[in-house]
Order: C-alpha cells, then sequence, then structure tokens
C-alpha cells in the first residue's frame, strides 16, 4: 500500500491569536514497501507530518490519499473503509487498476480504526504502558482491529527483537533499548502496511539505535510494511532507500541556520 | 487482551485507589442492602402476619398495647377481665370460637415473663390422648344419632337396639377421659364432667317400651355429639404460628393445679434452668417483691422464634393463688359498686375463704413454709392448689383466641366491641397498622439515607476515577496512538466505573446480609423473631443494578475527559 500526500496544509492559532501554518506539503509520496528517511529537526513540522499521515490529526486542506498497486490485493480493512469514507476517489475509475481513497476525508474513529489496523508508530521514547508487561504492552497494539490478538506472533515479534526471555517483565524492568525494542514489536503486531517512526533511536546509544533501526527495517520487510522514519541523523538516514529532507518537501518550515541540509533524492 | 483484563490491568495499577472506592460503593449498598431486608422481613413478620390466633381478647383500652403485651411481652398489662369473659366464650360463643386459651401476666422471674394460663398452651401427650378419647367416644355417640338418609323399619329397629349399650359406652368413656384428666385443664375436666351428668339423665330417661323416649335421647345425645366436638377442637394444641404448637423439648407439661411452670427454650437457656429448678415470682415485675410461693420446672419448650421463647408458663390457678392476687381481685370487684354491693362481695369473699379454711388443714401435710399466710388465698391438699376465690372474682388478662373463620372473627369483633368491659382485637391487623405507623416512616427515611451514602459512593467513583484519568492523560493517549477510537476510550472508563461499583455492591450486598443479621438478632431479642435475612429478594437485584447503572453513569464523567484527551499533545513534549 502506498501513501500520497497532496497539498496537505495544517495551521494552529497561536495564542496570541495569529495563525500558524506548520505544514503545507504539496507532494509527498512513499511508494509501497520502500524505507524511507525524512530528514529534519524540531519546529520542521516533523511530528505534525507523521500525525496527519497516521490520521491522529486531519489536515485542514489536502487528501492522504492509500493507493493499492494494479494487481494488489486490497488492504485489510479496504472495504470498512470504503464504507466510512464520506467521499472515495476512485482515481481510474476501475477498481482493478488500483484504489485510493483519502484518509483525510473519514471520519475520526474511521481514521482511528485504520490507524490500528494498517499503521505502526514508534516513537521516540517508548511509550510503553507501565502496568504492562513486555507481552502485554505488544498483545494491547493487537486490541483495537477487531481482530483476536495472536498471541503466537507478539511471542515471535518478541523473540526477533531479542526479548525472548523478558516476555514478563514490565517495562521498568527493561533497559532503555530493550524499552524501544518492545515499542518496535509492537509497532508491528498488527502486520501494519505503513510503519512510522519519530527519532526511534533519538534516546539511544550508538551501538543501541543501530540495533534498533536494523530491527525495524528488517520486521519492516518481512511483513512488507513500508516505513517512514523522521530523523536529524544523517548516518541513519543515509543507511535507507531514499532520504527526504522535510525542509524541502515542507513550505511552512524554516531551516535553522545550523541545518546545513543536503538532501539525497528529491522530493516528489 | 480483551476490555475486560484491560479494565482490571488498571484497577491493579491504582489498587488502593479502587479498593477505597469500592469500600465507599459497598457501605452505601450495605447499609441499603440492610434497610430493604429488613423491612421487608417486617413486613412478613408484622403486616402478613401468621399468628396463631385471630384475635386477643382483653381490658377495653389501647388495642395496640393489648397485641404488644400479649404476643411480644412488651410493655404492662394495662388492666385485666373477668374470667366470665372467657367462660362466654367458652360456652356462648362457641360456634365462632375454635379455641381459647384465657393467660395472666404481670409477674416475672429474674425478669423473664410469668404467663399463668392453661396447660393446653403446652402441647402434651396426655393433652393428645384426652382429645383421642374424645374423638372415640364422639365416634361411640355418634351411633344414636338419625341418619341423614331415609332407613328402613328393620335398619332403625336395630339402630334403636344398640342405643341403650351405645350410652353406656359413651358414659364409660366419659369416665375414663375424667379419671384420666387429672392434672389437664380443670375447664375440659369440667365440660366432661357436666357432658357425663346429662348423659346419665338421658340414660335415666331411655326406655325403649316408651314411645317418644328414645327421640328425645336423640336430641340429648346430638347436643353431646356437638360437645364433645368443642371440647375436641378446645383440647387442640395452642399454635403460636398458623399450624405451629408448642413442643416440649424435655419433662412434660405442668399439672394444672400444682406450683409447676414450663419455661420457653430462651428462658431456659437464659437462666441456665433444668428441670426440677425451683423458682419464685417477683410481683409485677419487681425483683424485690418476691411471692413467698415456690414452683417447681417441670418442662422446657422447643424454641419458636417468637417472644413465647423469653415467657415462663404457669397454671392460671397458681397464679390465682397467690395471696396477693387474690386480695387485689376481691378490691377491684369493688370498684364503682354500691356500698350494697360492696357488703355482698366482701361477703362472699369471707365465706368462701372461711369455708375452704374449715374444710381443709385437717388432714393435708403442708410441705412448704407456713410462716406466711396464705390461708386467706388457697390451700394444699398433697401438692393440690385448693383455690378458695370465688369463681365470680377470678380475673385474667386476656385470651388468645382461634375463631372458626373470618366471618367468625368478624362476628366476634362486632360482639366485643358492644360490650362495656372487653374488646377483641386481631393481632395481624394491630401489627400491621403498627409496622405502616411508625416503622414505615423511619425506614424510608434511613432508605433514603443509604441512597444517599450510595450516591456520595458513586462520586467517589466519579472522583477517583477523574484523578486517574487525569493522571494517565498520556497512557491514554497511547492507546489512540494504537488505534483505540474515542468511543472505545469512553466505553472503557465507563466500564471501569460499573465494575467498580459492581464489585463494591457484591461486598456491599454480602455486607448488608450481615448487618441484616445483627438487626435480626436484635429484633429476636426485642421481638422474639428472627429475620430470614439469607434470602435475596428482587428490590435487592434492582437496587444493586440501579448501582451499577449509577457508577457507569458516574463514569462518563471522567469518560468524557478522557474523551477529550488530545493523542497529538498527550504524545508530543518528548
Amino acid at each position: 500500500m502506498g501513501f500520497l500526500l497532496s497539498d496537505v496544509r495544517k495551521s494552529y492559532v497561536a495564542p496570541d491569536g495569529s495563525v500558524l501554518t506548520v505544514l503545507d506539503v504539496p507532494s509527498f509520496q512513499i511508494h509501497a514497501g520502500e524505507q524511507v528517511a525524512l530528514l529534519g529537526s524540531s519546529g520542521s513540522g516533523k511530528t505534525t507530518l507523521l500525525h496527519v499521515i497516521a490520521g491522529i490529526i486531519a489536515p485542514d486542506s489536502g487528501a492522504v490519499l492509500i493507493e493499492t498497486a494494479p494487481g494488489d490485493a486490497a488492504p485489510r480493512g479496504f472495504d470498512a473503509l470504503h464504507r466510512d469514507a464520506a467521499k472515495i476517489e476512485n482515481m481510474s475509475g476501475n477498481v482493478d487498476v488500483g484504489t485510493k481513497a483519502d484518509i483525510a476525508l473519514l471520519p475520526e474513529a474511521a481514521r482511528d480504526r485504520f490507524r490500528g489496523q494498517h499503521i505502526g508508530y514508534i516513537f521516540q521514547t517508548h511509550h510503553l504502558l507501565p502496568g504492562f508487561t513486555a507481552l502485554e504492552n505488544v498483545l494491547l497494539g493487537m486490541s483495537f482491529t477487531g481482530r483476536r490478538a495472536d498471541h503466537a506472533w507478539a511471542e515471535r515479534l518478541l523473540t526477533e527483537v531479542g526479548l525472548q526471555d523478558r516476555l514478563h517483565y514490565k517495562p521498568s524492568k527493561l533497559s532503555v533499548g530493550q524499552q524501544q525494542r518492545v515499542a518496535v514489536a509492537r509497532a508491528l503486531a498488527n502486520r501494519p502496511s505503513l510503519v512510522l517512526a519519530d527519532e526511534p533511536t533519538g534516546a539511544l546509544d550508538y551501538a543501541n539505535a543501530q540495533q534498533v533501526l536494523d530491527l525495524i527495517r528488517q520486521l519492516c520487510d518481512e511483513v512488507k510494511a513500508s516505513l517512514l522514519i523522521v530523523t536529524h541523523d544523517r548516518s541513519i538516514a543515509a543507511q535507507l532507500s531514499r532520504t527526504v529532507d522535510l525542509y524541502e518537501i515542507n513550505r511552512a518550515a524554516t531551516r535553522p541556520a545550523n541545518f546545513a541540509a543536503k538532501a539525497e533524492g528529491a522530493a516528489r | 487482551m480483551n476490555t475486560f483484563s484491560l479494565i482490571l490491568k488498571n484497577m491493579r495499577q491504582r489498587a488502593l485507589s479502587s479498593i477505597l472506592t469500592m469500600l465507599s460503593v459497598a457501605l452505601g449498598v450495605a447499609l441499603a442492602i440492610a434497610v430493604i431486608i429488613v423491612h421487608r422481613e417486617g413486613d412478613k413478620l408484622f403486616v402478613q402476619s401468621d399468628f396463631g390466633y385471630n384475635l386477643i381478647v382483653g381490658p377495653k383500652g389501647d388495642e395496640l398495647r393489648l397485641v404488644l403485651n400479649s404476643s411480644y411481652g412488651l410493655g404492662a398489662a394495662q388492666s385485666s377481665i373477668y374470667g366470665n369473659v372467657y367462660d362466654d366464650l367458652f360456652r356462648n360463643q362457641r360456634q365462632y370460637v375454635r379455641s381459647a386459651i384465657p393467660f395472666m401476666v404481670g409477674d416475672t422471674w429474674h425478669g423473664k415473663r410469668i404467663m399463668a394460663t392453661s396447660n393446653r398452651i403446652v402441647g402434651s401427650p396426655e393433652l393428645a390422648a384426652f382429645r383421642k378419647s374424645a374423638q372415640s367416644a364422639g365416634e361411640s355417640i355418634r351411633a344414636l344419632a338419625k341418619p341423614d338418609k331415609p332407613e328402613t323399619d328393620e335398619a332403625k329397629a336395630a339402630r334403636l337396639a344398640k342405643i341403650p349399650g351405645a350410652v353406656d359406652e359413651f358414659a364409660a368413656q366419659l369416665g375414663a377421659m375424667i379419671e384420666h384428666g387429672d392434672g389437664l385443664d380443670p375447664e375440659l375436666i369440667g365440660r366432661v364432667r357436666e357432658l357425663a351428668a346429662s348423659v346419665g339423665r338421658a340414660k335415666a330417661m331411655i326406655d325403649p317400651a316408651k314411645p317418644g323416649m328414645v327421640e328425645a335421647a336423640q336430641l340429648i345425645a346430638k347436643d353431646a355429639v356437638d360437645q364433645v366436638r368443642m371440647l375436641n377442637s378446645f383440647a387442640a394444641p395452642f399454635e403460636y404460628r398458623v399450624g405451629r404448637p408448642f413442643s416440649l423439648a424435655q419433662g412434660r407439661a405442668f399439672h394444672a393445679e400444682k406450683f409447676e411452670g414450663v419455661l420457653g427454650a430462651k428462658a431456659a437457656q437464659v437462666l441456665a434452668a433444668k428441670l426440677g429448678d425451683e423458682f419464685h415470682l417477683e410481683h409485677g415485675g419487681d425483683q424485690k417483691d418476691v411471692h413467698s410461693e415456690t414452683w417447681h420446672v417441670v418442662g422446657i419448650l422447643n424454641s419458636t422464634g417468637t417472644a413465647m421463647d423469653d415467657a415462663i408458663f404457669i397454671p392460671l390457678t397458681s397464679g390465682w393463688a397467690i395471696p396477693v392476687h387474690s386480695e387485689a381481685m376481691q378490691e377491684m370487684a369493688k370498684v364503682g359498686k354500691s356500698e350494697e354491693e360492696i357488703e355482698k362481695i366482701n361477703a362472699e369473699y369471707q365465706n368462701a375463704m372461711a369455708s375452704a379454711a374449715t374444710q381443709a388443714h385437717d388432714d393435708h401435710d403442708h410441705d412448704h413454709d407456713d410462716d406466711h399466710d396464705h390461708a386467706g388465698a388457697y390451700e394444699m391438699d398433697g401438692d393440690r392448689i385448693r383455690l378458695k376465690l370465688p369463681d365470680q372474682l377470678r380475673k385474667i388478662s386476656g385470651v388468645f383466641v382461634t375463631a372458626r373463620d373470618g366471618f367468625a372473627t368478624e362476628t366476634l369483633r362486632y360482639r366485643f366491641r358492644n360490650l362495656p368491659d372487653a374488646m377483641a382485637v386481631s393481632p395481624a391487623k394491630q401489627m400491621a397498622d403498627f409496622f405502616n405507623t411508625f416503622m414505615k416512616g423511619p425506614t424510608m427515611i434511613v432508605l433514603g439515607l443509604a441512597i444517599l451514602v450510595t450516591v456520595v459512593a458513586a462520586v467517589s467513583i466519579l472522583v477517583s476515577i477523574y484523578n486517574a484519568v487525569s493522571a494517565r492523560k498520556r497512557e491514554i493517549a497511547i492507546l489512540r496512538a494504537l488505534g483505540a477510537t474515542r468511543g472505545k476510550v469512553l466505553a472503557l472508563i465507563c466500564q471501569e466505573a460499573m465494575v467498580v461499583g459492581a464489585i463494591g455492591a457484591v461486598i456491599g450486598m454480602v455486607l448488608g446480609h450481615g448487618l441484616a443479621a445483627i438487626g435480626g438478632e436484635y429484633m429476636a431479642r426485642a421481638f422474639g423473631q428472627q429475620l430470614a435475612y439469607l434470602s435475596v429478594s428482587s428490590p435487592e437485584l434492582f437496587y444493586v443494578a440501579g448501582v451499577v447503572v449509577m457508577a457507569g453513569l458516574a463514569g462518563l464523567v471522567p469518560a468524557a475527559q478522557a474523551y477529550r484527551t488530545s493523542v497529538a499533545t498527550n504524545l508530543s513534549g518528548e
């Protein structure tokens, strides 16, 4: 499943009454299975962009289109999406050559369900629930899809991230790196179409950061999920198939003086 | 991970707060449930009332007081009525009366109420044997009666031929009843004696040779059949509740004319009394004023779960015998009388005392202390009391009456309403009125308070979960980020509130039944009535369901807060 942002704008009203535009993205695309790094620092609108893609917030204008490639099976939940969508754009008029749906047009609850089923989210800090064990946190990720929780898959994910002997540890008993690995497993719990990672290694030392990044990439490959990592770390960005300079795709962002970015590859 | 385990996890994370909240719900519910149970059981005990007797006949006055005093042993007896009121019931109202038991109250032993009464109140083998004889006597006399169907001349001749034999048999049976009736209620034996006398007269008349005499004998026989039937119903054991007579756990029923007593189960237990123990009577409940007569415990009753368990039963004769009582009765008889009448009463009394005194005192073995003057009231004949008090002076506190049916009950009530000194009161109706007037109001207030407490408990659910939601905004945002809709979050919080409410309510129900058990114990002490505090009724279940719904509603406030939690705001700031 591919994602296409088209003329997405998001503004906030500042306390003094002035309108502050944080997002103005004419066009940005993630192809199915692609692993993209988005380079930007704080203030570049990166979190807002991820929230818009994830459907956590709706843009003021523009479309967040999901697209199945010709010949691909319709993604899980797509039918439901059709039912929920206020307006479905079928670009070609023919389902067989791929469908498009605008997430931005969906009501909030439908966006929430879509997120639960198709998007995995990894935060800079793990955001695990403290009262739940590692396994329970992963199972929790499966709780809002309307499907039965898949224990075996949850355990396998935790095994893949190297926590097979820490299944029943609560987050407070795990190291920071281990916590983030649980978060990675949780993000992959529903075999999502897209994994959004917001500075996923920001809180980790170099060795842990590399390990976590490798795990994210490897697991995304395994479930054939697209990956969008927002980072300001060029060494991380360099490892992905494509790097996009956030300042180039977001016209609302002002590049700080010290952010000498030279994005490789062009934003489309 | 299903919704329920998610809720339990949340609750476990803040166990103390959850437990305290549940406890506050439990306390409110417990109070309300206890009130509901006491109310329900009170209704059952007082309003539906299954008293084994329909009426209490007593002195005119406060009807409720008569019932509270007679049936529950509360307060003092108001006054007394003449024994002839009872005689009238026994003889003239017998078409309405199935059974009637006179009693006299006022004295105590160690604070336990003394009820001087007929020994018919205690079911005994002697009484059962008496009834059996009455029944078979009835059978033999019935042979005399004219059959309903027309009979052939031959059959009639055969029946008439049997008459002399049947009368003889009947007379013999009555004789045996008198002989074996020693110690039974003198009323019963007196009736048998009267019957035997009239049968004797009938027997003398029967001469088959004289035409018409047979018919006359049959009329007398018909009356005899009636009398036997009445004897039978009068000798039926007293029922404290419908279908439940007293029964002896130990010993036997007291002799009608001896200083003997039978103790209620509770009285026996509290006084640690056993068969053969001696006891005395405290006059009017005053523990310093003890009558000098000595009674012996001859029986202990099984528990009945009523106030009667707290009483001590002695023969009416022994109650009348107490000199102070006799004198008081004589004095009472003079109240409101003209001088001429008073003189007459005095003369009668003196006469009765004197004749008894000369008659006795020659050869009876006077086996108890002679340092008091009881000569004025009674004589001892062996261990038997020979009462000197004239019949017309004998007074009682009241009569427990079992009417034949509802119509009879009303007729009797009406008759007594028109009498100057006595009244007949329905204990069931009085207690229903009493409950509705004095108990219902306060119970409703307590119930109102209990509901208020429950509402406060619901507010405590609200506050506790509200605080938890405030503290867990980030967690809620995480759930949202994982795909939980606002509606799901709202439902989760409401369900958590309902689970807290439900667990609290269930604990409260258990506690409430415990409270009711304590209340029941109190009721048992005050009224001698046990509460069925274990049974669960539908109002309770409705209440508990209401509490759960209310908890859910209380959960709506924090749930709305959770509903509004912004994912973007609460997940950023990292």
